[in-house]
């Protein structure tokens, strides 16, 4: 081989390696930037799934639909966060080194230009991955990391910080409507949403949501979301009882509104998958495995999910009672959860209720259809059923309809057995705060036609009443100890 | 030299040979097939029976995943015979039909008899190879050739895409109408047509520079509700009647509330409600007192194809007793039934007429919504749902209400033309004017139904597909019964499987749009002119 080829040799060798490290780095960014989210290379924001950023993918007929692409692009966000992006970067470092070894050995001039070439485009990578971070964002990665790596602790405390120098009104609790948001800027709003959900990481990962809900209840974002801060009480309670019953899986409601809320991202999507199946969402949960099983990193998370699937829509078929399955599968539905609303489910319930009276779970879910439906006589009779099966405790289920359904009992005179009268004892409430919760209402009801401004309740009622008529109801009872307990400091 | 030559051609020929036999044994048809007794299940459900429009673009369908591969046999059909010869395609899974050669296939039929395609599978799987039942799809008159629908996520969230696309029914072409990344990343909703013409639209765009994009004849402007007026009302749900210029709208002076229902999922309350009416001309609001009342909640606005009468739904507004009993929204929004009704409308003056006819009154566990009237004014096809106006939230179905039945009921006289039968039963708790849409409605929810242009076809959404998104389906009307309904066909035939958004308030149009993304963050930008506000 002559000269003129060894040197072309070269030259095509080292463009080559420039070219690819150019495309490599060009994709690689544009990957990043096109997700929404992404502040710097360093905040992992998460794998977050194209079609809900992407116009071309979600549109049918469209080429970047095509499965090659789909399964190009997925390929190349993964190095976007996480162990990707671990690996892509010391490579990347690799190849400029390899090729700056070379270059101090052969001084020659195509080496040279590459080695050029390709440590400037890393530059140019790096600038860009570093661009004006600002305080928030350095906040953000770093809470990021510590929860990729679960320290959550260190989570808390740096969250704490900032939570509490930046409280919500505590008006807002009585209204119902936050008033800071509007005030807020875009990215804020989007920093606040972001730094909410490492928080609510931090606190279910540690066990810590419901102690330390007194810490963080002038922060909406944690335990209601960013869209119906304080709008929805029900799922308060409910996932402050799920997590104080030490259950992993979400609800149904949780299933569908954490990853939604927290940023569509795979992740977040695989949290939802046990949801689904647990509340018998079979075809919903299909589909999501579906879209983890077009991943690298979760397509093995998608097999484990389809198996558990398989097996537990198996049991579901061999077996009637929902404790047995559970115990099958070993898949537990957040305990207050409603498997399904519609009526087919509630009548299937009874049935087995039916057959099988000792059955807690199936009663449970009765004893919820009933109340939903305000079959408040059939609930009534059951009671000592319901009793005699969990020794003498309250059913600890959604507190708010019990209550109601007692201040009903007692207003409209139904009569009530007497092993029940004890319960109805304990959860009465006194004239005075019924009175003043009347008034109250009455008050709500004048705000929501505009006729009195929400300063006005405010003024009227104070905050001490709006404090215990909010945080009152999350009293509930310990399934461990059956005892009721109040939710402090 | 020349000798060299031919060796290589002649390789190369034999190399060809080689891999063409490889393909063709590979890939031929078993001789030991058994007949398979049950069908075969496809994705999306095009089962045997069903009926389709004979401009509608492919069906592509995929096999289970048992299938190793399958030869799909196709054939055009007449009851007089195969107006062309069949086809073999082999696939691995997914049949995916060439375009050019669906249309022409579908050109075979004709437009008024229609036909038949009979598709026979033979597929081979784990167990063997199986001949499976035939399918055949009914083909019938064509549909109005394009939707527009939101491709939007079905829970509320902070930052997502959202694009109002139009989708080519006879191929798979389709472009973006709007898209919220030109429009920082806000809302915009509730897009309608005046009688299914592209020129003649209004869509609302919210956040910051927002307002009512309303376009006549093809030119844009947007327009906002004057200061003193935009703090107590929103203009939704609107309705263009379909021979003038007037665009009924539904008012919502507080915005949404969130509660939990159906499946526990957030979902929106409208409160406040009332219908107001905006000359698309004069740019004005007439604010009539019969539907501007503080009696009832009032929502949901649908012309008759004349444009004389308007239907919608209507609930007494909640009163102090009722919020005192259920203090929680959740709870509350379970006592509120809307009624069906229709009022007389006089397009020259622009005023409701005559007394508001409640059609179908609301009960316990029974409240209407979203009312469509077919386009000879016969039909109107409403939801049905357990409680409140938002039907996809709560267990929707579809009720098919026969307004000549209840035209008659109402002045006492016989029910039934010359030679014609009933086509409406009574049941199900109904009066006899009206009946479920039951070869419609599935387990889970129906809702943003609209009748095709020829008035042979309706679409509706349905969550049957996974429970949760919201999809367009398509069903024939022949004028008593529906067929089985027929899900949207896309090009991948998977796409059904992994999609996560949900197609809101699809809407029949006749021809294309000119509306861009571009174009419309133009206008958004512009000075919006102040609609003039009369009582």
């Amino acid at each position: 081989m002559n000269d003129k080829w060894k040197k072309t040799g070269i030259w095509v060798g080292a463009l080559g390696t420039a070219v690819l490290v150019t495309v490599l780095a060009g994709v690689w960014y544009a990957e990043c930037l096109w997700q929404m989210e992404r502040r710097s290379f360093f905040s992992f924001s998460g794998l977050y799934i194209r079609q809900f950023f992407s116009e071309g993918y979600l549109l049918p007929g469209r080429e970047s639909s095509h499965p090659l692409w789909q399964l190009a692009g997925n390929f190349f966000l993964q190095f976007c966060k996480g162990p990707g992006a671990y690996v892509t970067m010391p490579l990347a470092g690799l190849v400029l080194g390899v090729l700056l070894m070379v270059l101090l050995r052969r001084r020659h001039p195509a080496l040279r230009i590459s080695a050029c070439i390709s440590g400037a485009v890393l530059l140019v990578f790096a600038f860009f991955s570093f661009r004006l971070p600002s305080r928030q964002d350095l906040l953000l990665a770093r809470v990021e990391r510590l929860c990729i790596e679960e320290r959550y602790d260190e989570v808390l405390e740096l969250s704490d910080r900032y939570w509490f120098s930046h409280p919500c009104p505590i008006e807002d609790a009585v209204t119902g409507i936050n008033t800071m948001y509007p005030n807020l800027s875009a990215r804020e709003i989007a920093f606040r949403g972001q730094l909410a959900s490492y928080t609510k990481t931090a606190l279910i990962g540690s066990h810590r949501l419901n102690e330390k809900f007194f810490t963080y209840y002038r922060t909406p974002e944690i335990y209601n979301g960013l869209d119906d801060a304080y709008q929805a009480p029900h799922s308060l309670t409910g996932m402050l009882r799920s997590r104080a019953l030490d259950n992993p899986t979400l609800t149904y409601v949780e299933g569908l509104n954490f990853p939604a809320r927290s940023g569509f991202s795979y992740a977040n999507l695989t949290l939802s998958v046990p949801a689904m199946i647990a509340c018998r969402q079979w075809d919903l949960a299909r589909k999501h495995i579906r879209v983890l099983e077009q991943t690298l990193f979760y397509r093995r998370t998608a097999r484990r999910y389809q198996n558990l699937l398989d097996r537990f829509r198996q049991a579901c078929a061999q077996s009637g009672d929902l404790a047995e399955i559970y115990r099958a599968t070993g898949l537990m539905p957040a305990q207050w959860e409603v498997l399904d609303s519609s009526p087919s489910f509630y009548e299937e319930s009874y049935r087995r209720w039916e057959q099988n009276p000792v059955s807690l779970a199936v009663l449970e879910y009765i004893n919820l259809y009933d109340l939903l439906y305000k079959n408040l006589d059939a609930v009534i009779a059951r009671l000592p059923a319901y009793i005699r099966l969990t020794g003498q405790q309250p059913p600890y289920m959604l507190p708010a309809p019990w209550q109601e359904m007692f201040r009903i009992v007692q207003r409209e005179g139904i009569p009530v057995p007497d092993s029940v009268r004890g319960i109805l004892q304990k959860t009465e409430w006194s004239p005075e705060v019924q009175n003043l919760y009347e008034r109250f209402m009455n008050a709500c009801f004048d705000w929501q036609y505009q006729k009195i401004t929400a300063q006005t309740l405010t003024e009227k009622f104070g905050h001490l009443f709006a404090y215990n008529f909010y945080f009152s109801r999350f009293v509930f009872v310990d399934p461990r100890t059956g005892r009721s307990r109040p939710m402090s400091h | 030299m020349k000798r060299k030559k031919i060796y290589i051609s002649l390789l190369v020929l034999l190399v060809a040979v080689f891999l063409a036999g490889l393909r063709y044994a590979g890939h031929s048809i078993p001789s030991v097939i058994r007949p398979a007794c049950a069908p075969l299940e496809i994705f999306p459900d095009y089962a045997s029976g069903t009926v389709i429009p004979s401009n509608i673009a492919p069906l592509n369908f995929c096999l289970p995943d048992t299938v190793f591969r399958a030869w799909v046999e196709v054939t055009p059909l007449t009851v007089k015979g195969a107006l062309a010869h069949s086809k073999i395609f082999e696939i691995k899974r997914d049949m995916v039909f060439p375009q050019r050669y669906w249309k022409k296939m579908m050109r075979c039929f004709d437009t008024l008899t229609g036909g038949f395609i009979h598709l026979k599978i033979i597929a081979r799987t784990t167990s063997g190879t199986y001949a499976y039942p035939d399918i055949f799809w009914h083909v019938k008159s064509p549909i109005t050739p394009y939707i527009t629908y939101r491709l939007v996520q079905p829970i509320p969230a902070q930052s997502q895409t959202m694009v109002l696309y139009e989708r080519h029914l006879e191929s798979f072409e389709g472009k973006v109408l709007v898209s919220n990344s030109n429009l920082e990343n806000t809302c915009f909703n509730c897009h309608t047509y005046r009688d299914g013409h592209a020129c003649d639209m209004t869509v609302h765009l919210r956040g910051k520079n927002g307002g009512t994009l309303v376009s006549v004849a093809g030119e844009e402007k947007k327009v906002v509700l004057p200061g003193s007026v935009s703090g107590i009302m929103q203009l939704v749900y609107p309705a263009w009647n379909p021979v003038c210029d007037w665009v009924a709208y539904s008012t919502a002076n507080n915005g949404t509330m969130g509660y939990y229902a159906y499946k526990r999922t957030v979902n929106i309350l409208d409160t406040a409600c009332n219908i107001v009416l905006y000359n698309v001309r004069l740019n004005s609001l007439h604010i009539d007192s019969l539907l501007w009342t503080d009696d009832y909640e009032q929502t949901w606005p649908a012309w008759s194809p004349d444009g004389e009468w308007l239907y919608f739904c209507r609930t007494p507004k909640v009163s102090r007793d009722t919020v005192l009993r259920y203090p929680d929204w959740n709870e509350r929004v379970r006592h509120i039934f809307f009624d069906l009704a229709r009022v007389g409308f006089d397009r020259q003056s622009g005023r409701f007429t005559g007394q508001v006819e409640t059609v179908l009154p609301g009960r316990y566990l029974e409240s209407y919504a979203m009312p469509a009237v077919s386009p000879d004014g016969r039909f109107v096809l409403a939801s049905v749902s357990l409680f409140n106006s938002i039907p996809y939230h709560a267990q929707g179905d579809l009720v098919l209400v026969d307004m000549k039945a209840y035209e008659a009921e109402k002045n006492g006289t016989e029910v039934l033309d010359s030679g014609e039968e009933a086509p409406l039963l009574e049941g199900d708790g109904f009066p006899g004017y009206a009946r479920l849409a039951d070869e419609l409605n599935s387990g889970e929810d129906e809702s943003w139904h609209q009748w095709d242009y020829t008035g042979s076809w309706v679409m509706i959404n349905s969550k049957r597909m996974d429970g949760h998104n919201l999809v367009p389906y398509f069903a024939w009307f022949d004028g008593e019964h529906f067929s089985r309904p027929f899900v949207l066909p896309q090009k991948n035939p998977r796409y059904y499987q992994t999609q996560l958004k949900a197609f809101n308030l699809p809407m029949f149009v006749k021809e294309p749009s000119g509306l861009t993304p571009k174009k419309v963050s133009e206008i958004r930008k512009d000075k919006a002119e102040e609609i003039c506000v009369k009582r």
